[in-house]
């Protein structure tokens, strides 16, 4: 299933919606922020190579050169940006927001100099987000740049808060961009991490419901937050659970000062590499905050049919392989702005309550 | 008898570049030569260069999610809007070599390391599909063990070898080298970045 098959009805004008899609690996998040404005958070593409908020959006009927507002980039991870120049190119009325720290003269040199070099090892989220820049540097319009506690978007029914990247992870991040000294005219990288530059995003409307979005943020970026006293007030009832449930991401603080009790907590998993997230005791942990936990797929072990001598040579090497699922799954809130009201969910597609996650 | 490919891109063609309508930034520098597409393995890599610099032996594409990708592409094509390069060959897997026989291939990535193994994406040359691994680091030579790194390239072959008479099996991992960047490269890169600063105004 695609983002194109599923449910077309869109929300009323009055209504918010968040809806979460994910196949396994990559998510994005589309947030209705009212009279038929969107913000989208991140983007995958769909097997045909769309990104998957396009076909969302115009499966509902809607024309994203007009209808999207906000693209916001939490960073350049693949399973985070895939699609995104064309998402940026398609929301032609949009402004396009990602961490502040990438204005920054050496990371622009360095994914510049990686692209000369044709250097795939630098990864496809590098590419991606140096397209996206030379993309806005043609047209003249400069990024939005999300620092801590920074209002980046406003429209007429709410607001948008960036409240990552602090100023810690910005200078460790210029650390890790040292030029090569002239002892090493040649230097190998190691492209700095960008989970402790993610943007965690606070999406506020004027009836008081509130969204945190905690894009892949860890554990230290969580605790600048907490400690930042120039953010907005208040409390979340939707919770986009950081960096797929795992538990370098996770502080109690957060759950305790940020959001609601038992709040709608939305994850899309993440599977690649020899393991998975979330895991059991991510689950477990999740499920004991709130039991209103969902996922955008279900857990999906298990290896692919192979030849009998390939499977005995797996075996002697020590090595385990397990398929990579690829179906797309949407979690869905939807409620209305004023009054009294509560959130509705639909699980479409693979999506699925946290505790059917693993069953 | 499969081939064993590894992947080059020509970034003056990448779809994705964009960055060649006016107003002009500064001119793109060249694809540096022994960098793009370059290959290790136990030091038992050949490099074979055509007239253009064009990898010989065997065929390959690249595919837009940064893995190799062997799909058996004539040289001189273009596929998916980029142009295709022949890869580089092992020595120890000549080209039409009786002498081993390809079961089972990988094009794959490192997503991250641990004390003991690796783990990677995987795309199966052999029958198609993705898969994700886990792989000790005793498959690896000492040196690749060392310079081993997330987002390292690598291509992963299972088969037998025959060597005077003798059948073994065989499974070797490849690696692409890792990024490296001078600081001629940094200062292009630097003029790029000016420029996007000027477009972009001081907000």
């Amino acid at each position: 299933m695609t983002a194109g098959d599923l449910s077309s009805t869109p929300p009323d004008p009055a209504e918010i919606e968040v809806a979460m899609l994910g196949p396994g690996y990559g998510e994005s998040i589309l947030i209705h922020t009212g009279d038929g404005e969107w913000v989208v958070v991140d983007s995958f593409l769909n097997p045909d190579r769309r990104p998957s908020a396009l076909a969302y959006l115009e499966r509902l009927g809607y024309d994203p050169a007009t209808a999207i507002k906000l693209i916001v980039a939490t960073h350049w991870h693949d399973d985070h940006i895939r699609g995104m120049r064309t998402l940026v190119e398609s929301g032609r009325s949009a402004r396009f927001c990602c961490a502040g720290t990438l204005r920054r003269l050496e990371f622009l040199g360095m994914i510049e100099g990686f692209r000369a070099q044709g250097s795939r090892a630098a990864g496809f989220g590098t590419r991606e987000i140096f397209s996206v820049f030379a993309h806005l540097g043609q047209v003249g319009v400069s990024p939005l740049w999300a620092t801590a506690s920074r209002r980046v978007h406003r429209s007429p029914r709410c607001d948008v808060w960036s409240l990552s990247p602090d100023d810690e992870a910005y200078t460790s991040f210029l650390k890790s961009l040292a030029p090569p000294s002239d002892a090493e005219p040649e230097r190998v990288f190691s492209l700095p991490t960008p989970n402790q530059l993610s943007v965690a995003l606070l999406v506020r409307f004027d009836g008081g419901v509130s969204c945190l979005l905690g894009a892949d943020l860890e554990r230290r970026g969580w605790t600048a937050i907490l400690s930042d006293d120039r953010k907005p007030r208040c409390r979340s009832s939707v919770f986009k659970v950081p960096h797929h449930g795992s538990s370098n991401a996770h502080l109690e603080g957060v759950w305790d000062e940020l959001l609601e009790p038992e709040p709608f907590a939305i994850l899309a998993p993440w599977r690649r590499g020899g393991g998975s997230l979330p895991r059991k005791g991510d689950v477990d942990r999740i499920l004991a905050g709130t039991p209103n936990a969902y996922a955008t797929t279900k857990a999906v072990p298990g290896a692919a049919p192979r030849d009998r001598w390939v499977k005995k040579r797996l075996r002697a090497v020590n090595a385990s392989l397990r398929q990579e699922s690829g179906t797309t799954g949407m979690i869905r809130l939807r409620r209305s702005m004023t009054g009294e009201s509560s959130w509705r969910v639909e699980l479409l597609g693979s999506a699925c309550h946290l505790e059917e996650f693993a069953a | 008898m499969a081939q064993i490919g590894l992947t080059a891109t020509n970034p003056e063609t990448d779809s994705n570049a964009g960055i060649r309508t006016a107003p002009s930034p500064p001119q793109p520098p060249a694809v540096l030569p022994g960098v793009s597409g370059g290959g290790r393995s136990s030091g038992t890599m050949a490099r074979n260069e055509g007239p253009n610099g064009e990898l010989a032996n065997g065929a390959s594409s690249a595919s837009r999610d940064g893995e190799a990708n062997v799909e058996g592409a004539s040289n001189g094509a273009i596929r998916n809007g980029l142009p295709v390069v022949r890869p580089e060959v092992p020595e120890c897997y000549p080209e039409h070599s009786p002498s081993f026989f390809a079961k089972q291939e990988w094009a794959g990535r490192v997503t991250a390391i641990d004390n003991g193994s690796f783990d990677a994406r995987l795309r199966d040359l052999t029958g198609g599909g993705r898969e994700v691994a886990t792989i000790d680091l005793e498959e690896l030579s000492l040196e690749d063990r060392d310079r081993i790194r997330i987002g390292s390239l690598f291509h992963w072959v299972m088969g037998y070898e025959t060597v005077n008479g003798t059948r073994s099996n065989v499974s070797r991992i490849v690696f692409l080298d890792p990024p490296r960047l001078t600081r001629r490269d940094l200062e292009r890169g630097r003029r790029w970045a000016e420029w996007l600063h000027d477009r972009w105004g001081s907000e």
